[in-house]
């Protein structure tokens, strides 16, 4: 039992992680420009699909895949920031919520043009690795190790650099950062970018420990919309924290409940955070 | 005021015509039209009904479509209990269950209001999505209501659809006289206060939750007796109902018209049915692509929909269009 | 000479206009005050100034470049920097990280450490509170961590707005003295007050700003006219 117990709860932290991963680029986003993006479930399976694609049309490793989903989400984040975000960035949530659903529907419907709506999965690597009674699959250990990775160096970014204080400052108090020559337009260029890369790659790293298929930017966007809420808006600490909980969750309704009910669970914690605790766990304001 | 009076301006008189006319459809006995104006209707309705709350109190309900499947597995449900009950065909008509559609709805709507409808902007957007992924899947899941399968009411019920059309024509109708009315009652403009800025409405005096709970409960009622007739029509009932399509259509209905006007709703569903029979016919497949990109032009350069753009380019329109 | 003219400014919020034409100018190296009731305009004119706002007719120039058409960042880069009301530090953010943001622009960015010595000599208890976060700091070390910060990119021109509100006497006493410190190190001020009696005394040239226009303006004898004798000195000893 205690073995099971511990297996259920590494498999959560290893899955939660990389939720923790998508719910970074859509709390970055929500955060600094109240826009809430209900694509990120597509933006998500557009990394999973490069992955796929890449690795079952060409042979091409996940691991090329991994780094090649960072430039692809450079250029799409900005093609959809210019196009569309910009536009709507401090209107009513009415507006950038269908603007974003209408990108979805969109995206969506051309996946399952391109790609079919069957259920794809990669069979990249099948060894794991044996840690006393825990087996741990090789592929979620490197998808865990890139998600540590990619966290430290946002991490980073975001403390270190003057962008990155800019990210900061924007979502704190926009007037007095741009009072102080921050270039507004920009920072939020940025942010938007720097949220789909971590989607992209989130993506990637999905394809390869999770089945997919269209359908699943729904299930995805939601469990992403939860982390942050869980996490509190615009704190990617928070993110991560609030990833590995949902996945521990995820993972303990599965195993002790049903594979099935593990959706309706994510709600349902979702449902019960935003009327208890909308400001997150971790999270002492409510915006 | 009297209804009376209200409906002699332009707007009712010209709805209760095209309703008298849509009457007459079953009158030329074929069956691919009939067919065709009840899918519409039904999206119609059920656009009403979204209207009610997204259009009139500004609140983004993701998860209206939660409504429509709760009516349609009440009318299932209902049905295969007291067929069982009496095994074999019910000896009324199945389509006197669909007001209980409607209260079932309306009666789950009333209980998750107070909640729900306190959280505001992207997050109830967001919670109203879940509520119905839940509700789908305890559907999908336990047993008594078919799981994954479904409910086949085949066997006690035979496939009638005309009278699901008069229904849905008589529930359209409801919908629209209904928002009509809210519009020019107490109700109403405790909605417009909501709408424009729930906090100054609040400071203002305006019982902004006993507002927001009436319409959610009366917009579900709609939704509720439109997925009743639907699940009636098809004789079957499944997960489905709770699915993302029908969801997609009514927002895209919504937007064509006009968000927050009374004639919006019945014109959107009008046209989504023109727009959606062309791409069907040259794209197959792609048709929610192009709705997906209607549905972003609509929001970035047509806000008002239909009904809201004539409003504003064609003067003499704005005292007629409501 | 002018290092800043204001000429004709007129701003509105939506359909709200709320500066009617006002002009002034600030003479390099002065401190220069524009004081006015409340709503009269004040705040207004100097977000337009930086950029936050944009003007609806009218033209500002600085340092003989035309800069109202300029987003704020491109302004604050030709060396104008703002104190907001209430100072406004990023309160999730530290000390340090709060002074570092007022060094955001291309060529401050270079000399961070210089600046930064500078405004500890200034302000030596931000020194003391470098790792401390801005949200947790008093209401007076808020407001030298304002004015520490809008020095990290070494303006030429300074403005701030309402730096005394809300503090206590001694604070206040502090912060005009900071002013005048400032002004004898080369930065030209242009300061916004509703402590009237105090920024007459140390404004070497003064504008009274009343519902969106420049009705009076200015040296210290203004101190002795009628107008603002009655209207401003009576209100403004508390």
């Amino acid at each position: 039992m205690f073995a099971l117990l511990l297996q259920v709860i590494a498999n959560g932290l290893l899955i939660g992680s990389i939720y923790g991963l998508a719910a970074l680029g859509l709390t970055l986003v929500w955060g600094i420009m109240d826009v809430v993006n209900l694509a990120h479930g597509e933006f998500i399976l557009v990394g999973a699909y490069l992955c796929y694609w890449l690795f079952a049309g060409w042979g091409i490793s996940p691991l090329v895949s991994f780094a090649l989903s960072i430039p692809l989400g450079v250029l799409f984040g900005w093609l959809v920031h210019v196009v569309l975000i910009r536009q709507v960035v401090g209107k009513p949530a009415l507006t950038t919520l269908l603007l974003t659903f209408g990108l979805s529907i969109l995206l969506n419907n051309l996946m399952l043009n391109i790609f079919t709506p069957d259920v794809r999965m990669i069979r990249w690597s099948q060894q794991s690795i044996l840690v006393g009674p825990l087996v741990l699959p090789s592929t979620r250990l490197i998808a865990f190790g890139i998600v540590l990775l990619l966290t430290a160096a946002l991490y980073l970014f975001l403390e270190r650099t003057y962008p990155g204080r800019g990210i900061r400052a924007l979502m704190q108090d926009a007037e007095a950062a741009a009072a102080l020559g921050v270039n507004t337009a920009r920072i939020l260029l940025l942010s938007f970018v720097i949220g789909t890369i971590f989607a992209v790659v989130a993506g990637a790293l999905v394809s390869v420990v999770l089945p997919f298929e269209p359908a699943s930017a729904l299930p995805l966007a939601i469990v992403a919309f939860v982390v942050v809420v869980v996490g509190g808006l615009g704190r990617p600490l928070g993110a991560m924290l609030g990833g590995i909980l949902v996945g521990t969750v995820e993972s303990f309704t599965g195993t002790f409940i049903s594979q099935a009910y593990a959706p309706a669970t994510v709600s349902f914690l979702l449902i019960l955070f935003l009327l208890v605790r909308p400001a997150g766990l971790f999270g002492t304001t409510v915006r | 005021m009297t209804l009376l009076a209200l409906c002699a301006r332009p707007t009712p008189i010209a709805l209760l015509l095209a309703f008298a006319v849509m009457a007459l459809i079953p009158l030329a006995r074929n069956p691919e039209l009939n067919g065709y104006f009840l899918t519409l209707l039904d999206l119609m309705l059920l656009t009403y009904s979204l209207n009610m709350v997204v259009g009139f109190s500004g609140y983004l309900s993701f998860g209206h479509i939660v409504f429509w499947g709760l009516g349609g597995y009440t009318a299932g449900m209902l049905v295969t209990t007291i067929g069982r009950a009496i095994a074999g065909e019910l000896t009324f008509s199945p389509y006197l269950l669909v007001p209980l559609g409607g209260l079932v709805a309306s009666a789950f709507a009333a209980v998750i209001a107070y909640p729900i409808l306190r959280i505001r902007g992207a997050y109830f957007a967001i919670a109203t999505f879940s509520v119905n992924l839940a509700v789908q899947t305890i559907f999908f899941n336990v047993p008594v209501f078919g799981g994954a399968e479904g409910l086949p009411l085949k066997r006690f019920m035979s496939y009638q659809i005309v009278p699901a059309f008069y229904w849905l024509l008589a529930f359209g109708l409801l919908a629209f006289l209904s928002s009509y009315l809210i519009l020019r009652i107490k109700l109403g403009y405790g909605l417009l206060a909501i709408l424009n800025d729930e906090d100054v409405a609040q400071t203002m005096g305006v019982n902004t939750t006993l507002y927001k709970i009436l319409i959610y409960i009366i917009a579900a009622f709609f939704a509720g007796a439109g997925g009743a007739v639907w699940a009636l029509a098809q004789v079957f009932v499944d997960p489905e109902n709770f699915g993302i399509t029908r969801s997609i259509e009514m927002f895209v209905a919504m937007l064509l018209g006009g968000v927050g006007t009374t004639l919006g709703p019945f014109i959107g569903a009008f046209i989504y049915f023109a727009i959606k029979d062309l791409l069907i016919i040259r794209f197959p497949h792609l048709h929610l692509v192009f709705f997906g990109g209607i549905i972003m032009i609509i929001v970035l350069f047509v806000p008002g929909g239909l009904v809201g753009a004539l409003r504003q380019h064609v003067p003499g329109l704005r005292r007629i269009l409501e | 000479m002018t290092l800043l003219d204001v000429r004709n400014l007129a701003v509105a919020y939506g359909e709200v206009q709320v500066v009617w034409g006002a002009s002034l100018s600030v003479e390099e190296g002065s401190i220069t005050a524009l004081i006015g009731s409340n709503g009269a305009g004040k705040t207004t004119t100097l977000k337009t100034i930086v950029g936050l706002k944009r003007p609806r007719e009218g033209e500002i120039h600085f340092a003989g470049e035309r800069i109202d058409q300029l987003p704020s960042h491109r302004i604050v880069e030709h060396g104008i920097s703002m104190v907001l009301e209430g100072g406004r530090p990023f309160p999730h953010m530290s000390v340090i990280e709060n002074l570092l943001m007022g060094a955001y622009t291309r060529a401050a960015r270079g000399r961070t450490g210089e600046h930064l010595e500078r405004v500890f000599r200034l302000f030596p208890i931000l020194q003391e509170r470098r790792n401390q976060l801005a949200g947790t700091l008093s209401g007076g070390e808020r407001q030298m961590l304002a004015i520490g910060r809008a020095l990290m990119s070494d303006p030429k021109l300074l403005m701030l707005d309402e730096p005394s509100l809300g503090l206590a006497p001694k604070v206040v006493e502090q912060t005009f003295q900071v002013i005048l410190e400032l002004n004898r190190q080369g930065v030209t001020i242009l300061l916004v007050e509703q402590n009237i009696q105090h920024t007459l005394q140390v404004a070497h040239r003064s504008f009274v700003l009343e519902t969106g226009r420049v009705v009076l303006s200015g040296g210290p004898e203004l101190r002795e006219n009628e107008h603002v004798r009655t209207a401003y000195l009576g209100m403004a000893t508390r």
